[in-house]
């Protein structure tokens, strides 16, 4: 596939951002490849009620 | 390939963690990686050494990197400049990127597990009960 692009001025004033997490991206530039990828995991395992059990001693 | 220039007056990040990179410049390549076993205890218990990343399906399977789409991808740049007066950041966490300037190739990679354990009814264990 054929791509162009054409880029004119840029011109930004005041970016305010509370917050940049978890494999995410502030970019003021140009870029070629960007792979972003995040797992979050919160299984229903994960809630334990019960006596104190520790996890795995590593 | 022909990059333009990245012009930032004024930046503001009040804090940087967790494998985050604040890059300023051009840059070919970058990598970072976190795995986050977060536990979170009704009784504030933890003995150091606990938990391994193998034990949870999360942080050990693949991720499958999409494939490029734009094989042949021209770029035009009329301007030589992109310019941005003040930026201001509160938080960069988990391996994230702040990047002023142009870059090849990012990758980022997180994994977090959440596991909370609630006593219930049972009231914390004794200091002799703990290992």
């Amino acid at each position: 596939m054929n791509y162009t692009v054409v880029n004119r001025d840029l011109l930004v004033g005041d970016v305010k951002i509370i917050s940049v997490s978890s494999s995410s991206l502030f970019l003021v530039g140009d870029a070629q490849s960007i792979i972003l990828a995040t797992a979050f995991d919160t299984p229903a395992e994960s809630l334990v009620i019960g006596p104190f059990v520790p996890l795995s001693i590593s | 390939m022909y990059k333009r220039m990245s012009c930032v007056n004024n930046l503001d990040i009040v804090s940087i963690l967790f494998s985050s990179v604040c890059q300023i410049g051009d840059s070919s390549s970058i990598n970072s990686s976190v795995k986050v076993l977060a536990v979170q205890r009704e009784f504030p218990f933890f003995l150091g050494q606990e938990g391994k990343f193998e034990d949870y399906k999360v942080f050990t399977e693949p991720f499958t990197p999409p494939k490029h789409e734009f094989n042949k991808m021209l770029v035009i740049n009329e301007c030589p400049a992109i310019k941005v007066n003040h930026v201001k950041i509160i938080g960069v966490s988990s391996s994230s990127v702040i990047h002023i300037g142009s870059n090849e190739t990012t990758y980022a990679e997180t994994r977090v597990l959440n596991i909370r354990q609630l006593s219930g009814d049972h009231s914390p264990p004794a200091k002799d009960e703990r290992l």
